[in-house]
């Protein structure tokens, strides 16, 4: 058995598919290709108030004030295409485009739609019969589902040829319907069945074998109205009449004649595109519009099994400009509230400069992900509506502003840039232990930092300091040049008169598990310097030491800014780092740690434009 | 009987929906979320209660707020689980925390009051995270107290539904719905950057401020 799909009218059919609604007003599809525009296609309203096909579009106004017009789109017409023989693939795997509009689908080796017989009987029965239109029309009728589905208004017709079963889409249900019982056919809703074929064909009008207009009309005068009639007048006795073309007729009549499908595949190209009549300045109507493609995207993905990997929002701008978004799914998926919530999340931030004239929606196949989770890993519940929420917390701070933090391949303090999370791919479980690796007590930090007037005492011999104060700072460094290497614990001593004095106060575990930085005196400046940790390399390529003091440092005593103000009841630094000394982003800052009277510990920052308190310890 | 079937079933229904309106405290905090700090989830009852929003006051600026934050996000990491962090001031530091435990933090960079409750009014919604943490510690106490009370109403009703947890940092008591509120102190100066974090936070002191409700619940569960 073989079945036809046929697409009346295709071309209108293509344009009206996304406005189902104006199938019910006079609405006219002009054709612009040739020289003058015609309408090459008309609603029943239309036509029924005059305005058919091979009018102008201003005759056809004339004759209707309130006839729609609209444009014949190629691309609505591939998309249409595209649809169909989607649709047809998942109810047949050989199927053949036999014209726009029309698909021809062999049935032959579906299992249920055989041939069946009844046990211990040879030959077909009523009841095999009976059996077999059931099951055909059942199969038409999802397929005709499927097809009205996606608003594509089709005849099916079913037959033993290709042949008899496009006659049956073409005039089945739309001439005979009303006489099937004596026809041989049976009109069920979804699809017209042949089962008697001469029958059939012999019914059909003359007009079904397409004759050429010369003769058609020598038929008309002859009399012969039908198939049957012309095929009694003998296709020898013909042919000396009217010439070769009545070899053409009898083969169009042919009730037996089957031919190779010319078979093909459906393209993997889901997209759906629509030409607004007028330009739209609201989101509403391309909302209106995008939820029936994302519908169609679906429908037309679920006979393949796909599933939709990423979506593509073209908007063509009456300005000329296209703007194209692609919005990856963060799980696969063809659930149209999801597809739909996710491109409403988009619009409601998109601003354009002019309005959209055209809009067009593609979505990219791919099979559906099967995942087998691991005992203990965590997931998202739902990370489509994670992709929302990030897409609405983008919109409200700021696409900088919202995600997961990844620390730069610098030493500069607050280094970081935010990336967008993808906790599908996190690390694993963190380990207790590795989860309390870090050697860096965390402070707020304020950005931008806050401007600070900052007094600072002159190293001098004749200044002592204010109270005889150890204190000591654990540097983590994160990079394979570091300020200081990652195991190194920089122990500073501050105010102290000498450097050995201090040494006889360690801890015999901290003099073996830190490095000491030390300072004999703050105002002996960098001579009496030692340091475990100092780049050999860069003091010989004479680029700053990061780490080292360089030369007199002064010491913050007092600070006025918005975040603490009056005297520093200690400072402790300098920490110096620089970086990036090799181009334009070059870097270096001379930190201090340092407690007001108050109890606050901030962190002072001096740059090159002056002092700044960065964070404060909480 | 069917009236008096009716009203046995409106009461069960409101009970259920309400149960701190009708007095079923036990078992009410179904679950918790531990923080990862023992003195904390002690005085908690185990933790941050799922459905509800705790409140964690720091007054003064060294109060050690940020230590807790770190720590929950490293404890959630530790669990496997993600944790959304609604900065009110933007103030996370980020060169304290390793690269793994970020990867679990989804962090919104906030730079108004009115910013940072709509971010977290967008999280609770999700009902992807167990724990939201909104941080309001660094925004000005003008923009805090013009916060409408129906606000936290609203983030309780969501919480009810999607059974996530979250903790409120505030510089002062400003939460009137939280079930729990706890202030934290920390007693450490300038010579805690030079110290494990661990050990700054073993120098946090929690003290839970008037939350008789919670107080109760607290209670039973260290009875029970």
């Amino acid at each position: 058995m073989f079945a036809v799909i046929h697409l009346p009218q295709f071309p209108l059919q293509a344009a009206l598919r996304h406005e189902p609604e104006l199938w019910a007003k006079p609405v006219a599809l002009v054709d612009l290709a040739p020289g003058t525009p015609r309408v090459c296609a008309a609603t029943d309203a239309a036509r029924a108030a005059a305005a058919a096909e091979g009018l102008t579009p201003t005759q056809a106004l004339a004759r209707c004030r309130q006839i729609i017009i609209r444009r014949r789109a190629p691309s609505q017409e591939s998309a249409a295409t595209d649809a169909v023989l989607q649709c047809a693939f998942g109810y047949s795997p050989n199927i053949e485009h036999t014209s726009p509009g029309t698909v021809t689908l062999d049935l032959r080796a579906l299992a249920e739609l055989s041939e069946r017989r009844s046990p211990g009987h040879r030959e077909f029965d009523d009841a095999d019969h009976a059996e077999q239109i059931s099951a055909l029309h059942n199969w038409g009728e999802r397929l005709s589902t499927a097809l009205t589905a996606l608003n594509l208004r089709a005849r099916i017709g079913i037959g033993p040829t290709p042949n008899v079963a496009r006659h049956a889409a073409w005039w089945g249900r739309a001439e005979l319907g009303t006489r099937n019982s004596e026809l041989g056919i049976a009109v069920m809703p979804a699809a017209t069945i042949v089962r008697d074929s001469p029958s059939f064909i012999a019914s059909l009008p003359v007009a079904a074998l397409e004759p050429s207009s010369d003769v058609a009309l020598i038929l008309r005068k002859w009399g012969v109205r039908t198939v049957g009639e012309l095929l009694a007048l003998g296709q020898d006795a013909l042919a000396e009449r009217i010439g070769l073309e009545a070899l053409a007729l009898f083969a169009a009549a042919s009730a037996t004649a089957l031919r190779p499908l010319n078979l093909v595949r459906p393209t993997e190209r889901y997209e759906e595109s629509f030409d607004f009549e007028q330009e739209i300045e609201t989101i509403e109507p391309l909302l209106f519009i995008l939820r029936r493609f994302v519908d169609y995207l679906s429908q037309r993905l679920e006979p393949a099994g796909f599933v939709v990997e990423r979506l593509t929002l073209k908007l063509r701008l009456e300005s000329g400009a296209v703007v194209e978004q692609r919005l990856r799914l963060p799980q696969p998926t063809r659930r149209t509230d999801v597809l739909f919530r996710m491109l409403h999340t988009h619009l409601e931030s998109l601003r354009t400069d002019s309005p959209i004239v055209s809009v067009s929606l593609k979505a990219d196949p791919t099979q559906p992900e099967q995942k087998q989770f691991r005992l203990f890993e965590v997931a998202l519940r739902d990370p489509h509506q994670f992709q929302e929420t990030l897409a609405r917390l983008s919109a409200l701070v700021g696409a900088d502003r919202v995600g997961t933090p990844v620390r730069e391949e610098s030493h500069r303090p607050d280094a970081f840039k935010l990336v967008t999370p993808d906790f599908e791919k996190a690390s694993g479980v963190v380990g207790r232990k590795s989860a309390a690796l870090s050697r860096i007590v965390p402070l707020r930090r304020f950005r931008p930092a806050v401007k600070a007037k900052i007094e600072l005492m002159k190293p001098a011999s004749d200044n002592p300091p204010p109270s005889s104060v150890r204190t000591s700072r654990i540097v983590e460094s994160r990079r394979p040049i570091p300020v200081f290497r990652p195991e190194d614990v920089a122990e500073m001593l501050l105010f102290s008169k000498t450097a050995d004095s201090a040494r006889q106060k360690e801890p015999d575990d901290a003099k073996r598990n830190a490095k000491v930085v030390e300072f004999p005196a703050a105002h002996q400046g960098s001579k009496g310097l030692k340091t475990a940790t100092g780049s050999a390399d860069a003091a010989a390529e004479g680029r700053p030491n990061p780490g080292t003091p360089s030369g007199e440092s002064s010491r913050p005593i007092a600070i006025q800014c918005s975040v603490a103000k009056g005297k520093l009841r200690i400072a402790v630094g300098p920490w110096r780092a620089s970086g990036s000394w090799w181009d334009a982003n070059s870097w270096q800052r001379e930190e201090w740690d340092a407690a007001t009277r108050e109890g606050a510990v901030l962190r002072l920052v001096q740059r090159a434009d002056g002092w700044f308190v960065e964070g404060v310890l909480d | 009987m069917r009236a008096a079937a009716t009203v046995v079933e409106l009461r069960q229904l409101l009970s259920e929906r309400f149960p701190q309106a009708h007095g079923t405290k036990r078992g009410w905090h179904r679950t918790v979320v531990a923080t990862g700090l023992a003195n904390f989830d002690a005085l908690l009852g185990g933790g941050l209660p799922k459905g509800e929003i705790s409140e964690l006051v720091g007054t003064r600026p060294g109060s050690g707020s940020a230590q807790v934050i770190h720590a929950l996000l490293r404890c959630a990491a530790s669990d496997g689980q993600f944790l959304a962090l609604v900065d009110g001031a933007d103030s996370f530091d980020v060169d304290a925390v390793e690269h793994d435990v970020l990867s679990r933090l989804l962090w919104v960079r906030c730079a108004k009051v009115e910013e940072a409750l709509k971010a977290a009014d967008l999280l609770l919604r999700d009902r992807n995270f167990p724990l939201v943490v909104l941080d309001l510690k660094l925004n000005p106490l003008a923009q805090l107290r013009k916060i409408p009370s129906n606000v936290w109403h609203r983030f309780r009703r969501l919480l009810e539904q999607n059974g996530a947890a979250m903790l409120a940092v505030t510089p002062t008591p400003l939460i009137g719905g939280a079930v729990c509120r706890v202030r934290v102190e920390c007693r450490a100066g300038i010579e805690a950057l030079a110290q494990p974090p661990s050990e700054v936070l073993g120098q946090l002191h929690f003290e839970l401020l008037g939350a008789a409700e919670c107080s109760e619940t607290v209670a039973e569960a260290q009875a029970g």
